[in-house]
């Protein structure tokens, strides 16, 4: 007979080993492609500085505005062009991706664990804590977002730790409510009252039966939040209450290319196939995930 | 029904008392509005006197409460810039954003329906790969970037519409067609999901196997079912299409609150910051609540106790 306490935390791994293959990754096609294009370029952010590309932030006036795969002399070294001050666009590109992709998965990990750790608090205490986050999240989600991002970036001033504070404080709602969720449906499992009445005390019971449980949702709700919070990150710096102008990324080249849509028509729109191909990647990832961890969690 | 609505409602107050309790503090927190506002000769004099009027020279919890003992009486304070009331400038610019938002929701909701529709109809062919691809292409599409875009391909090169501004039908397109992609992306996939759910209900068999052509099983039977969750899903994206505004405003100097809430929080012009988050909170929550009850009217099997 087997022990249903030692064979509880198997249902989750059993799961996980069903879905998560790299053969099942090839089977899908635009999840493949999707993590290709981001090793690539997470590759390229993480290399930018020893890359033999030229700084980001090197102005050189004599080669303003210079098209994309242009054969006049001034483009040579700049395959992607360069902008109104004769700054090279594919290394700014590389350099932002820097920032975006950091500040993705920066700020979805302190959601997520922040998320998670008061929802398991809320799930497995009860009683008035649980009444106490709950409430928070209502108030949290009874805002716009975007709109309390920008009252809070707005006070504390641009820059780049704000933005990763800001969008980490307005980040960590939905794992809170998706994992107390989880926590209340699994303490009324049959293994977890065994194990409860079997002596096992809270730490043991969180970290063996409730935790492996809960990682599951957690990572398919995380890997779709990177990319929105890259959109979010975008979003602010784009209305200037981001990450301030110094620093070459996505959203700040989207806004200063508005002013020369006349003359150089990539310079707003190469950073925005940045972000779409980015933000696309990490969804088709994201939903491969998603069907690979949990084929009942909903597909809205 | 009754006393779920009073609750509801109750709590909504709630939320939106804690929200602007919220907004108080943290745009006190940091920052001297008086000191960007003096002029640079100004003398020390000058500022104090200028706290006193913008009441700022007290300690903050007493501003809290003559901030909230006005707010009761709908006074929230004037403009430090414009110099008027700061609640009827902010109400004054609702009418722009209301018809921003109504557009965009008249332009994605049934746009998005459509392809949703079509693409459950047709699964796994064709027209359900491209509505689909396009689907997730519009959920991935920042829509500042959309508008932009826009601005280059039919105001600088086509020359058609208006890169900016307010006034006639030409000036609404293509701000509402940026803010309306995404939540036709949105609808679409959430459509095509239900659809595919009801489709496969022992009732659309039933009335298939009646010999009920394709288009009364799809319409009559099919998506008023399916209609359920997306109509939530419409209630909730009106009041995200009220945060995204903010940008879409800012894009295109559309005269709304968002674009007043940007230059206000640019200005440090707190008295409009606290009223357009108290105007927009409430039309969120307020809309929260709506969807909420006519969920209940229109679904007969939500019993709310």
């Amino acid at each position: 007979m087997t022990d249903p306490v030692a064979s509880a935390p198997t249902a989750a791994r059993s799961s996980e080993s069903r879905g998560i293959s790299l053969r099942s990754l090839l089977r899908n096609k635009a999840a493949t492609a999707a993590l290709v294009y981001l090793l690539l370029v997470g590759l390229a952010a993480a290399l930018a500085p020893v890359l033999p590309i030229v700084s980001p932030d090197k102005q050189n006036l004599r080669a303003r505005f210079v098209a994309p795969v242009s054969q006049a002399p001034a483009a040579a070294g700049h395959p992607l062009g360069t902008d109104q001050l004769g700054r090279d666009i594919l290394s700014r590109l590389v350099n932002g991706a820097r920032v975006s992709l950091s500040v993705g998965f920066l700020v979805v990990l302190i959601a997520a664990v922040f998320g998670s750790a008061l929802g398991l608090l809320a799930g497995y205490l009860g009683g008035r804590v649980e009444t106490l986050i709950m409430r928070i999240t209502d108030v949290f989600l009874a805002f716009p977002f975007l709109l309390l991002a920008v009252v809070f970036m707005a006070t504390l001033g641009p820059s780049l730790k704000n933005v990763i504070l800001v969008l980490s404080l307005t980040g960590w709602v939905e794992y809170a409510r998706v994992v107390r969720a989880q926590v209340l449906s699994l303490r009324n499992i049959e293994y977890v009252k065994a194990a409860e009445s079997l002596g096992a005390q809270a730490p043991r019971l969180m970290a063996k039966h409730i935790l492996p449980n809960i990682v599951g949702p957690t990572i398919v709700i995380a890997s779709l939040h990177v990319g929105s919070v890259i959109i979010a990150e975008a979003s602010l710096t784009f209305l200037g209450l981001g990450v301030p102008p110094s620093v070459p990324t996505w959203g700040m080249m989207l806004a200063t290319g508005r002013d020369y849509l006349a003359v150089a028509w990539w310079l707003s729109t190469l950073p925005g196939v940045a972000i779409v191909l980015t933000v696309l990647s990490l969804n088709f990832l994201g939903d491969w995930l998603r069907d690979a961890i949990d084929p009942t969690l909903g597909r809205s | 029904m009754l006393s779920y609505s009073a609750r509801r409602i109750a709590q909504a107050v709630l939320v939106v008392f804690a929200v602007t309790t919220f907004a108080f503090v943290i745009l006190r927190a940091v920052g001297d509005p008086a000191r960007l506002l003096v002029s640079p000769e100004g003398t020390m004099e000058d500022l104090q006197s200028l706290r006193r009027v913008l009441g700022l020279d007290v300690p903050l919890w007493q501003q809290y409460v003559r901030f909230i003992g006005h707010s009761f009486v709908g006074d929230f304070g004037s403009s430090f810039i414009h110099g008027t009331d700061a609640f009827k400038l902010v109400i004054s610019r609702l009418p722009a954003t209301l018809l921003l938002s109504g557009a965009a929701l008249l332009i994605g909701v049934p746009f998005g329906m459509l392809m949703g529709v079509v693409a459950a109809v047709n699964r796994k062919k064709a027209l359900d790969q491209i509505a689909t691809f396009l689907a997730v292409i519009g959920r991935a599409t920042p829509h500042f970037w959309l508008a932009i875009m826009l601005i280059m391909v039919f105001s600088v090169q086509l020359r058609l519409l208006p890169p900016s501004g307010y006034g006639s039908f030409a000036h609404l397109i293509m701000p509402a067609v940026s803010l309306g992609a995404g939540l036709a992306a949105t609808i679409a996939r959430l459509t095509r999901s239900c659809m595919l759910d009801v489709l496969s209900q022992d009732y659309v068999r039933t009335a298939r196997a009646k010999g009920l052509g394709q288009d009364r099983v799809v319409l009559g039977h099919a998506l008023r079912n399916a209609l359920i969750p997306v109509v939530t899903v419409v209630g909730l994206q009106l009041g995200y299409l009220l945060g995204g505004a903010i940008i879409t405003e800012t894009v295109f100097a559309w005269p709304g609150i968002g674009r007043l809430l940007i230059s206000a929080i640019n200005n440090y012009d707190y008295p409009i910051v606290q009223s357009a988050i108290i105007v927009i909170a409430s039309a969120f929550v307020l809309i929260n609540v709506a969807v909420d009850l006519v969920y209940a009217l229109i679904d007969p099997r939500v019993r709310y106790d």
